[in-house]
């Protein structure tokens, strides 16, 4: 039997990306049947088949019996195109995995130059609960403002929460800054032309403008819950590391640090309240030992590409020139409190306390949260980088 | 040779004619009650609009005059409700529908110049009390009538109104007596200022709501500068009896609010006998299934709404969103304006309705958002949803959102009650002073009522209020509507204050009580 020509292979991972957008988890089985992924892209495709069809789980019922229809080959569009596991653009990361995606779908405007540059950043995942707290989404944005004006590129899901947060402080910090040549990037569950949830149209197209979409579903596969676990593993293999923000016990954030310690990236988890349920998946990675992550010099030190300058201190000296604002700053050190509890701590009259809340939420450096309290802003955006 | 027959018996005929009102509205109008009886087939028709509460009055009217131990004849009667074209409603021409058939049948002799009457008759010829007796009064008074003829529970009523003869009346008998000048009963005294006096010991007191010092100030603020608020808060923090003790922060009711106020009670059939005189600024409360025309007004034949109903007082929608969506949106046109036009085929009717909007609301559709003792489990979506419901244009007219913590039972044991409510009282009366002086000395005039273009003419901000709402405009994403807001807020803080001008610390208390983006922050 002759070599498969690379039109062969092509064909091949396209075929066996159609299978995979189907079919939880054949790949996987092709990949243990035949010994590694390389030998079953390299057959034909009748053979690949004729294997799957072998090794499929008998108890199933056969959904899949049709030939998969293999996905249209768009190549060399300038806003859309696929990389097949054969190409040199195909993200050196990805081969970590046992099964990883036979073809890449990546949607984003001039994608093939910021591919290529996605492969010379370090690139970092953050993920997180799609019900953020916002001591969360505070954590989510300043990570992913810092990450990112270090030349960091952020990586996501495009979900609700962390990920959106994450994904939309990136995009700031590059219209802001002349960090132009940072590539965000989004791992989506559904095609890479798909929106979903729909209200990030306006992320998606900001993610299309200024950073990269990608999938292994194709272009326009609805969503369905089952792909998303499996897109997580993507996630993690186009990292370096995985930092989890918040997630509860059954987070799918998890999986995505699961994912990671099996490909051996470094897992960060931010901490939390002691018994929030938001806190329960980060508490869960410390306590097997994930890299605590207080701030983003946590992250840098464990990306030796970034100069080590980087590794500052979080500022946590700072405090308002103002008496007043400074005692309910520091009577707000130590949690959440309501202007009434907060003038019985400081001493303070009701009035000088809302003077001094509103003060300080106005420098951004405490926040109204529900339920009339205030908390201090942590990782707080006071214009350091722009 | 028939004409002159006609006119002959016609010569022999008395025409019964008494003078009356019709209510529409919170208006009255003159109208005249003639009845003609003649020899033919006996009847008892009653034209001129009549509705068919006053259909049934004939019915009422033949009972009455038999048990009263008057003729009632096997004649003709024709009882005429001029002018034709006005809408009757209701039993209030009874009374002068009887003693027109009286006076047309020679059994009565109307010596009464000048006189309107109104009343409801029973069976037995007793006399009952009718609503709108106020409105009747007045309206009366205005025509330079100089007498009314009112059943005796509506003495109290009619007599609020100063320079005019109020005539009370038991029986249908009595009312005979009255009109032919044989009796002259007198009315009870009406002390209005007395029982304004009287009536100003509310049975609630802010002191009684344990700590919340801080929605005590918002809501201090709020009623200084007639602010529609907002306050969001779980179950059980404390929302609705704090509501109930607005009023008791408010200035008391003038005799003439006081006036305004009842007259819109008494056409809503809601005036207590005995003391027929709101005296106490109105606290409605209406629950969220509440139609729209149970809360702006309305029905076939219009009767005032809620909004009405708290007219000078407060009106407190609990669980906001949870009302109808056309309910809410009907709500605009009175906080806009002050006042409610009901538009119908015939007749457009206005009632006031000059109310400070209380509205309140759990963080979550489950309630616990925020709250520190127990997790709220709603999904994000569902809060959106539930935000949702209130419309932009809804919280455009709301200045202050508060957000009310549960109080624990520790803390509600070690803090005490604060200031009573008439120290909270006293400043918001001055910081209205100074109010009323600067918009130009009319009544109704508050820092709450301010348009944009007012705002801008007459609040004067220093230069740290200005610096800082500058920053809090980027910093806080706030609308220029919502800067608009927030001044109109920080000046009523400082009329609170006493200040000339808004200060930066001004400025910023207001920047608190914000009420973009609702939950969650």
């Amino acid at each position: 039997m002759s070599a498969p020509t690379a039109a062969d292979r092509r064909r091949s991972c396209l075929w066996l990306a159609a299978l995979a957008a189907r079919n939880c988890g054949a790949v996987g089985r092709l990949v243990r049947a035949a010994g590694g992924f390389a030998e079953v892209a390299d057959m034909p495709v009748g053979e690949i088949e004729r294997l799957h069809r072998a090794c499929r789980r008998s108890r199933r019922p056969p959904a899949d019996e049709r030939a998969p229809e293999s996905f249209a080959d768009v190549c060399g569009c300038a806003d859309r195109g696929v990389v097949t596991w054969f190409d040199t653009a195909y993200p050196q990361g990805l081969r970590d995995l046992y099964d990883p995606p036979p073809a890449l779908f990546v949607s984003g405007r001039d994608w093939q130059a910021k591919l290529a540059r996605l492969a010379t950043q370090p690139a970092v995942a953050i993920v997180g609960s799609r019900g953020p707290s916002p001591y969360g989404r505070e954590m989510a944005a300043g990570l992913a403002r810092e990450l990112t004006a270090w030349g960091v590129a952020v990586v996501s899901g495009l979900a609700l929460g962390i990920d959106a947060v994450a994904h939309r402080e990136a995009l700031a910090v590059l219209r802001a800054s002349a960090r132009a040549n940072v590539v965000p990037c989004a791992v989506l569950g559904c095609g890479a032309s798909v929106v979903h949830p729909r209200q990030h149209r306006r992320l998606f197209l900001a993610m299309y403008d200024a950073g990269l979409l990608v999938s292994e579903y194709g272009w326009d596969l609805p969503a369905a819950a089952w792909r998303f676990p499996a897109r997580n593993r993507v996630i993690a293999a186009l990292s370096e590391a995985v930092i989890v923000v918040e997630g509860r016990a059954d987070s799918g954030a998890l999986h995505t640090a699961a994912f990671a310690a099996e490909t051996g990236r470094d897992v960060l988890a931010v901490p939390g309240e002691a018994g929030r349920p938001l806190a329960a998946g980060p508490h869960h990675l410390l306590r097997d030992g994930a890299h605590l992550c207080e701030s983003a010099a946590d992250v840098l030190a464990l990306l030796p590409q970034v100069p080590a300058k980087a590794g500052q201190a979080p500022e946590s000296q700072w405090a308002p020139a103002d008496p007043c604002e400074a005692r309910v700053f520091a009577g707000l050190q130590n949690g959440e409190q309501t202007v009434d509890e907060l003038a019985q701590a400081t001493g303070l009259a009701i009035l000088e306390v809302v003077a001094a809340t509103s003060r300080l939420e106005v420098a951004g450096r405490v926040a109204a949260v529900a339920g009339g309290r205030y908390r201090v802003v942590r990782a707080a955006d006071v214009g350091s980088h722009t | 040779m028939r004409g002159s027959q006609a006119a002959s018996s016609r010569h022999f005929v008395v025409l019964g004619r008494i003078a009356s009102e019709a209510l529409q509205g919170l208006d009255s109008h003159a109208i005249v009650v003639e009845a003609d009886v003649t020899a033919a087939a006996p009847a008892f028709s009653i034209v001129g609009l009549p509705d068919a509460a006053v259909q049934e009055s004939r019915e009422r009217v033949r009972a009455a005059i038999v048990n009263s131990g008057y003729e009632f004849p096997s004649r003709r009667v024709t009882v005429n409700l001029a002018p034709a074209d006005l809408r009757k409603e209701g039993p209030s021409f009874d009374l002068p529908i009887a003693l027109a058939f009286l006076a047309a049948t020679g059994q009565a002799r109307a010596r009464l110049g000048q006189a309107a009457v109104v009343g409801e008759l029973g069976l037995d010829g007793r006399l009952r009390a009718v609503p709108g007796v106020l409105a009747i009064a007045q309206s009366a008074r205005r025509r330079g009538l100089s007498s009314l003829v009112v059943p005796r529970d509506n003495a109290r009523e009619a007599g609020l109104v100063t320079g005019l003869r109020v005539l009370p009346a038991d029986t249908l008998r009595e009312a005979v007596g009255v009109l032919e000048g044989r009796l002259a009963p007198v009315c009870d005294d009406v002390d209005a200022e007395a029982w304004l006096r009287h009536g100003d010991h509310p049975d609630v007191d802010l002191a009684d709501v344990i700590g919340q010092q801080r929605i005590k100030r918002a809501l201090e603020v709020a009623v200084a500068g007639a602010h529609n608020v907002l306050m969001v808060g779980p179950p059980g923090s404390g929302k609705t009896m704090l509501a109930r003790r607005l009023p008791t922060i408010m200035p008391p009711l003038s005799r003439a609010e006081a006036i305004d106020v009842t007259r819109i009670y008494s056409v809503a059939g809601l005036l207590p006998v005995e003391v027929p005189l709101i005296t106490r600024r109105p606290f409605r409360a209406p629950h969220h299934t509440i139609s729209v025309p149970g809360l702006v007004g309305g029905g076939s034949s219009p009767r005032p709404g809620e909004v009405s109903l708290a007219h000078l007082g407060v009106l407190f929608l609990d669980e906001f969103p949870e009302f109808r969506v056309s309910a809410l949106e009907g709500l605009r046109q009175p906080l806009e304006d002050g006042e409610v036009t009901i538009s119908r085929a015939l007749t457009s009717l206005t009632f006031p309705a000059r109310i400070m909007l209380v509205a309140a609301m759990n963080a979550c559709p489950c309630g616990f958002l925020g709250d520190r003792e127990r997790e709220c489990t709603c999904p994000a979506h569902r809060v959106s949803q539930y935000v949702a419901r209130l419309s932009g244009p809804l919280l455009d007219r709301i200045d202050l959102r508060v957000d009310v913590a549960r109080v624990a039972p520790r803390d509600r044991r070690t803090a005490d009650g604060g200031e009573p409510s008439a120290a909270v009282r006293a400043r918001v009366a001055r910081a209205r002073e100074r109010q009323r002086r600067r918009l130009g000395g009319c009544t109704g005039a508050a820092n709450g009522h301010l348009s944009a273009p007012q705002v801008r003419r007459l609040c004067r901000l220093d230069r740290e209020a200005v610096d800082l709402l500058d920053q809090a405009y980027e910093r806080l994403r706030l609308s220029a509507r919502a800067c608009d807001r927030m001044v109109k807020v920080a000046q009523t803080i400082a009329d609170l204050d006493g200040s000339p001008s808004i200060t930066g610390t001004h400025i910023a208390e207001s920047l608190s009580y914000r009420v973009c983006e609702v939950v969650p922050r």
